[in-house]
């Protein structure tokens, strides 16, 4: 499902690496001179497109070719269009302006994580990769990972000053809404039946992050 | 005779100029003359424009150069639409010819232009012909999975 990002040979595809406390995510995709270019959200206003590098693995794309050329158009403009997209948890109708790429926040939510920058990418594209609601079925264990996952961020984000100070209280606000992992959204992109459901996208998220770990990446 | 202002000329009632010779007009007439004039060449411009733009794609299409075609497209919907520029999205789509470009391409356009459906009265034609277009050279199957959420 997942391999190293130097044997790529989609044009969009998920890619995963390590973050600070958990997996990060974003989207390889290949430009009009066939280079490669990593798009992901590195942090609160930090839309970065980067060089690939070895510790990155992509998800072997189960989109059409023809959507993964759209996929990547809209990536190429993505990029063109500025850094500055806000950090938050919380997604139910935020999105990327369908018709012209600028992020609209839905009312009470904040911006987006690695992940469901991904996300509202692949929706923009019109290829949902999630079945968003079904992720209200997660079990209370997982809902106390998400939560002390998203505390975990927010700490370190007011401690190293990563966003104002409001925009670090309105993150506070936002823990324990719904957390979309980097590796649910990257085995997601590699499956058929989009959007899958969580029942589907959680245990293959698990095994793409086991295979992550044995790369020894 | 007083010199007046252009500004000062709009002031003035068709009435209180009266004509200016025997075969003279108002000058609310000429002014609206020369807004029609204004505004066919305006058209006209466009018009012209957005040929040399689908020329472009066609060519950028046949050379193999699908990407740079998507992109110019993407582009160019995008400031559109962010312009509130429907008129000129929905011109461009009724005279774009799916045939002549990428698939690629063609679902770019159906993608940038779907939230904005309700405004462009003429993409509905292009659903239509670029349906015709990829069930022939993708087959049925494909072009159906590939145009579901795009319609």
């Amino acid at each position: 499902m997942i391999r190293g990002i130097r044997d790529c040979t989609d044009t969009a595809a998920v890619v995963v690496t390590r973050g600070l406390f958990a997996m990060h995510a974003g989207i390889a995709y290949a430009d009009q001179s066939g280079a490669f270019h990593l798009l992901h959200l590195a942090m609160h206003e930090e839309l970065a497109v980067t060089a690939p590098t070895d510790d990155w693995m992509y998800a072997v794309s189960a989109l059409d070719d023809v959507d993964q050329l759209v996929l990547a158009g809209l990536c190429e403009l993505r990029a063109s269009l500025g850094r500055h997209v806000p950090y938050g948890f919380r997604l139910d109708v935020s999105k990327f302006a369908e018709d012209d790429g600028r992020f609209v926040t839905g009312p009470g939510e904040i911006g987006l994580t690695c992940a469901t920058f991904v996300i509202a990418m692949f929706e923009w594209a019109r290829v949902p990769l999630l079945d968003r609601p079904t992720w209200s079925m997660r079990g209370q264990e997982r809902q106390e990972q998400d939560r002390a996952a998203q505390r975990q961020l927010v700490g370190w984000m007011a401690e190293r000053r990563r966003a104002p100070p409001n925009h670090i209280e309105a993150l506070r606000q936002e823990e324990g809404c719904v957390r979309f992992r980097a590796e649910e959204v990257a085995a997601a992109s590699a499956m058929s039946g989009r959007p899958v459901p969580y029942q589907f996208a959680a245990p293959a998220g698990a095994r793409l992050l086991a295979d992550f770990l044995l790369a020894g990446i | 005779m007083t010199a007046i202002s252009v500004e000062q000329y709009g002031k003035i009632s068709s009435e209180e100029l009266g004509p200016v010779g025997p075969h003279a007009r108002t000058i609310a007439e000429w002014l609206e003359d020369v807004e029609r004039a204004a505004l066919a060449l305006a058209t006209r411009q466009a018009a012209e424009e957005r040929r040399r733009f689908r020329v472009e794609l066609y060519l950028l299409c046949a050379g193999g150069r699908e990407r740079l075609a998507l992109l110019r497209l993407l582009k160019r919907f995008e400031l559109d639409l962010r312009s509130g520029e429907f008129q000129h999205v929905d011109a461009l789509l009724g005279e774009l010819d799916p045939e002549r470009l990428s698939p690629s391409v063609v679902l770019g356009a159906l993608t940038m232009t779907y939230p904005a459906s309700n405004q462009l009265a003429r993409r509905g034609e292009f659903v239509a012909s670029a349906e015709r277009s990829l069930h022939n050279r993708l087959g049925a199957d494909r072009a159906a999975a590939l145009l579901q959420s795009r319609r």
